[in-house]
């Protein structure tokens, strides 16, 4: 930006050695500036050169309220100089919800489409740095078409990923997120590292708000990381300081927080091999500065993310040995973050053990010289504190409180009172800690803390006594606070009588002590006290005089609010019957249990109602409703609401270990039953078309087609043996060019597991086939069949949603009973709900052999001679899971040739798999091979 | 673990002693704003606490810029050697966070990022930004900053947008931004010669 005039005008400003000098040239330029644009035709090159100066004043920090408009002008125009200092202008002097956005909507949408990828990235650069609602709604389009478009350089692409970032931020509504998801999580494949970054960045951001739509980038991201970290496979040009990139390994391990644990063993597998290889790495400091800045930036990030899949892992337990050599650290970075990570770890996790042999060196961190990592040596202690511990920690904070820093005092307050509270073990203790802290603290402790104590002894019977005998002790003390004197006004006044009969606290010296200080405090507390003294009339009748004599006195203060008490008070007092007295001053009734004050006061404090944190500070019972745990709950089909969470995770609990081996239908019936309706749901819809007739050929178990279009044949084949199985699912790519992104997804109904035996290439070649095989288990009764969804990049992203013909009915062993048994059995199991009838109407003519087969190939055991009437058939079979047991199976068939139906008659152990069993082999019998 | 045991009996009626009347808030989490971490600002300032450049990322008033600036650049001076590169905002709504900062000769480089993002991340950021200038430039100084800011703004532009890493190639950034250079100077020439036909 050469320009003499400019250069000149900054020289200038730099010899300015007072302020006034400066204001007096910033003054005379400003006037120029404005007199020059007043005259108008103005050369593009003068127009820029006088932005630039409203420019380099705006950034010293002048007021610019002129020359918006210039700089609008000058984006129009055909010069990359003047353009360029145009978008300058107005990402500087602009804001979102300017009125100038409008203005500008136009032009930038005209660079955007321009076929110059400099003005594209102008245009951008704008838009990521303004970005309004204005603009999110006409530009986004745009932006999205730069991002996913083929024909865009790399350069561009980055841009866009973060401008669209920006827009989703600020507007998520306008952005289609779920529609864009599979093109935009493929680009996280782009072979430019810097691409990579940006689209991480963005998907972090989509997949808060659409975690199921972004599901397939959990394996996307696993992968490379594998690739950069296990396999070192990167370009040179990204090595920082021998570090691969380190932005992006950070991106991903933080991305995979946002995401429960993967179910996939060979992900997860993969995952652990890149954690493993991080801490290996970390063993050594290396020397240089940004070196070992950039390698622990990562392990801080790899120990959040190891503590968020399992925080009891072995991963974990080496991360917590390297954090306790960190906080002995040094270097005041290294202690920071080695305090902070463990804070993390110490917030979700149950064993503190480890933590806890390090509190003295934290403690110690109390005492460090950085008000830094003084504040993450407190929240530590916080997030450590258990029953075992709090007593020593409560003592050294309230220690240290004294010496604290102000800006600190309020929060230490508030934690001592929560963790007072929360691991108390005596009823003393409680007492006297508080008591001590609001009379050390004073005024740093905020009113929630009394208010807090007065719940908590109002509600708890046997705190009373001793309440009301320590803060009459307190209150004598020569510095009391005014807060101790509204606790004790407040506890004098309830339970003060309990009291009157010790030494030295009758009810007149009682009110003695506090009114020696009702002169010296502020209205509101006298307010408060007078209310304490129309209770003393009550509970002791005999002070009376002094205290109307009170009353009459602030009968005529002028405060209006302590005057009305007086008033009524005294005229309460004076009645001929102390009925009215007797009620008003009843004792106060309990609180109904609410959240703590103090700990909604300290989450606003910690302001985190914008912040989808991966961790809060604080206990375990702090950090149940994270985003990914949110997610998690919603895995497994609860629907995510955050009141009924709870509720949820614990009903899902009980019926995942209920009653193992037991085949008691009846306990486990609603367990399966809900779960895969809510996941399926939106897979169902878009099953892909024609599919049906392919599933129903390989319902019966056979091997074949699973699914066949221009481009893609997919085929199965399948072994199982009891809740055991095997499946193969074979993919072929049927052009002559390579398919890119291609990844398959797995939705398995709860109760069965399929877990892939290798990690399936991305790519397929032209007219090449590849295999899968998956490991299926079925662990309880399964009503739901697996669902599959492959998607591939040809040309444009595709995907296919497909059914997998894995039945319940696949994990049952065929049995073969006598006929005394047999009846025994049926018997036995007795009518519904554990029966279930079914008369079915044969498709066409009844064919015997048909049905036979129909029998055996869901795995039913024929018994002849059993049925007394030959052409009825009686099967029995006996269903194999790994966690609910076994279910026996018998049914009998009665065709009748001349109405043409079947009478269907399933009993099992378990009313879910009579029923489902029936629904199975009603459509086996009713399916007609020669419609295909 | 509290040992008091809870009463059952439930009381709905509220006290009538008016002292006590609000004891909890009803807290609402406010889930609009979706949460990725990302620098909030970028405040460039030398050793007397004169600003050099600035870049925010996030939406604040003039006035909210100037005295979160301010309040930044003082207490960042005020700390001393050995102290950490984080310093903890406290105290504001707007900016919740903590500010990263490194010296450079006679310039302090400073990055305010969200309350949980990953602070050396972003310090290496930083420090690859201070590379790219000193690369762009050759040998960076303070006076290149001020006299060349428009250049200054655009390698930060080719590095971060919007508040995110785009391209940490030192090679690609400063390549891109040469290359605007020249686009520059076949403007200027085109300039100078129309001027001296004018002449």
């Amino acid at each position: 930006m050469a320009m003499r005039g400019l250069t000149v005008f900054i020289a200038d400003i730099r010899n300015c050695r007072v302020r006034e000098l400066e204001e007096k040239r910033i003054n005379k330029e400003m006037a120029n500036i404005r007199t020059k644009f007043k005259e108008g035709s103005l050369s593009g090159y003068d127009k820029k050169k006088y932005v630039c100066k409203l420019l380099y004043m705006y950034i010293l920090g002048w007021d610019i309220d002129f020359g918006h408009m210039e700089a609008v002008n000058l984006i129009s125009s055909p010069k990359y100089s003047e353009k360029q200092i145009g978008y300058l202008g107005i990402t500087l002097l602009m804001h979102e919800n300017s009125d100038l956005v409008r203005l500008v909507v136009n032009s930038i949408r005209k660079d955007l489409d321009d076929n110059n990828e400099i003005h594209n990235c102008l245009a951008l650069h704008a838009i990521a740095n303004i970005g309004g609602r204005e603009m999110a709604e006409s530009l986004a389009s745009d932006v999205h078409r730069l991002l996913v478009s083929p024909n865009s350089k790399s350069f561009v692409k980055k841009k866009a990923a973060l401008t669209m970032l920006r827009l989703f931020r600020k507007h998520p509504d306008v952005i289609p997120a779920p529609d864009w998801a599979e093109r935009i999580t493929n680009i996280i494949d782009d072979y430019d590292l810097g691409v990579c970054l940006s689209v991480t960045s963005l998907i972090t951001a989509l997949a808060q708000q659409y975690p199921e739509a972004f599901m397939m980038v959990i394996p996307k991201a696993i992968m490379r990381l594998h690739k950069i970290i296990v396999e070192r496979d990167f370009s040179a040009d990204y090595v920082y300081y021998k570090i691969p990139i380190p932005w992006l390994q950070v991106k991903l391990l933080r991305l995979l927080q946002y995401f429960p644990p993967t179910e996939d063993t060979n992900m997860s597998e993969m995952l652990h091999n890149v954690l493993q290889t991080i801490i290996n790495n970390s063993q050594e400091t290396p020397r240089n500065v940004q070196h070992n800045n950039a390698q622990n930036a990562i392990l801080f990030e790899a120990i959040n993310l190891a503590i968020h899949l399992d925080c009891e892992s072995e991963i974990v337990r080496q991360a917590t040995n390297i954090l306790a050599r960190f906080i002995l650290s040094k270097e005041t970075n290294v202690r920071y973050l080695g305090l902070e990570t463990m804070a993390h770890l110490a917030a979700v996790t149950d064993e503190l053990d480890e933590i806890k042999k390090h509190e003295e060196t934290i403690i110690l961190s109390l005492r460090d010289k950085d008000i830094s990592v003084r504040r993450r040596g407190l929240d530590l202690l916080y997030s450590m504190c258990d029953v075992s511990n709090a007593k020593t920690i409560v003592s050294e904070l309230i220690r240290y409180l004294h010496i604290a820093d102000y800006a600190l005092r309020e929060e230490m307050v508030l934690k001592i009172a929560i963790m007072t509270e929360k691991y108390a073990t005596e009823h003393s203790w409680y007492v006297d800690v508080i008591l001590q802290l609001i009379s050390s603290a004073g005024d740093h402790v905020g009113e929630e803390v009394w208010y807090r104590v007065v719940q908590i002894v109002t509600n708890h019977e046997n705190l009373q006594e001793y309440s009301a005998k320590m803060v009459l002790h307190y209150m004598r003390s020569p510095h009391c606070h005014e807060n101790m004197l509204k606790v004790g006004g407040y506890i004098l006044g309830e339970y003060g009588h309990l009291i009157a009969n010790l030494p030295g606290a009758s009810p007149i010296e009682q009110f003695n002590t506090l009114h020696a200080r009702f002169g010296l405090c502020s209205l509101a507390t006298r307010a408060l006290l007078l209310s304490t003294y129309i209770k003393f009339i009550n509970l002791f009748p005999e002070i009376k005089g002094a205290i109307l004599a009170v009353f009459n006195q602030y009968r005529h203060v002028l405060d209006a609010e302590l005057q009305q008490r007086a008033c009524e008070y005294m005229a309460i007092a004076t009645m001929p019957t102390d009925d009215l007295l007797q009620t008003v001053c009843e004792e106060m009734p309990q609180f109904p249990e609410r959240e703590s004050a103090l700990l909604s006061r300290l989450n606003e404090k910690s302001g985190q109602t914008e912040d989808k944190r991966t961790w809060n500070i604080g206990g375990k019972d702090s950090n149940d409703k994270t985003p990914a745990n949110l997610l998690a709950a919603k895995e497994r089909g609860e629907n995510a609401s955050v009141d009924d969470l709870v509720a949820g995770v614990g009903g899902v609990t009980i019926n995942g270990d209920g009653e193992a081996g037991e085949p008691n239908g009846a306990a486990q019936a609603p367990a399966p039953a809900p779960a895969p309706a809510k996941t399926g749901l939106s897979w169902k819809d878009q099953l892909a078309p024609g599919s049906e007739k392919w599933y129903n050929h390989l319902r019966d178990g056979a091997d074949g087609v699973l699914y066949e279009d221009s481009i893609l044949q997919i085929g199965i084949k399948s072994e199982y043996h009891g809740h055991l199985g095997r499946l193969a699912i074979y993919f072929g790519n049927k052009t002559h060019t390579q398919l890119n992104s291609f990844a398959v997804t797995v939705d398995a109904p709860e109760g069965l597991v399929i877990a892939s035996s290798h990690t399936l290439a991305t790519s397929i070649g032209p007219s090449t086939q590849i295999q899968q095989l998956y490991s299926l288990e079925c662990q309880q009764i399964v009503t739901d069949v697996p669902m599959i969804r492959i998607s591939y990049h040809a040309g444009s992203t595709q995907s296919v949603v497909l059914r997998l013909p894995v039945l319940l009915s696949r994990f049952i062993e065929p049995i073969q009973l006598a006929s005394a048994d047999f009846f025994g059995r049926w018997k036995q199991i007795g009518g519904p709900p554990r029966e279930v009838q079914e008369v079915i109407k044969a498709p066409g003519k009844i064919d015997l052999e048909k049905a036979r087969a129909a029998l055996v190939s869901h795995r039913l055991g024929i018994c002849e001679n059993v049925d007394p009437k030959p052409g009825n058939f009686v099967a029995t079979g006996v269903l194999n899971t790994s966690m609910s047991g076994k279910v026996g199976c018998l049914l009998r068939l009665e065709p009748n040739r001349d109405t043409n139906m079947y009478r269907l008659t399933v009993r099992t152990t378990s009313d879910v798999v009579s029923k489902h069993l029936k629904e199975i082999l009603q459509t086996a019998l009713l399916f007609n091979p020669q419609s295909r | 673990m509290r040992t008091w045991s809870r009463n059952e009996s439930n009381h709905s009626g509220f006290p009538l002693w008016h002292a006590v009347r609000i004891f909890c808030q009803p807290y609402n989490v406010n889930y609009s704003d979706s949460w990725v971490y990302q620098i909030n600002f970028i405040i460039i300032f030398n050793r007397q606490g004169k600003i050099r450049l600035t870049r925010w990322y996030q939406y604040m008033t003039d006035k909210q810029k100037a005295s979160l600036s301010q309040d930044v650049v003082t207490q960042i001076l005020a700390r001393k050697r050995g102290m950490c590169n984080i310093l903890e905002l406290e105290g504001r709504r707007e900016a919740r966070g903590k500010a990263i900062y490194k010296r450079y000769a006679s310039l302090f480089f400073c990055f305010g990022i969200d309350w949980n993002d990953n602070e050396l991340s972003g310090l290496e950021v930083l420090h690859k930004y201070v590379e790219c200038l000193d690369q762009y430039f050759g040998n960076v100084c303070e006076l290149d900053i001020i006299y060349n800011y428009s250049a200054a703004y655009q390698v930060m532009d080719e590095m971060l947008l919007g508040g995110h890493a785009q391209e940490t190639n030192k090679k690609i950034v400063v390549k891109h931004c040469k290359g605007f250079d020249k686009l520059e100077e076949s403007d200027s020439i085109v300039h100078n010669l129309r001027a001296s036909n004018i002449a």
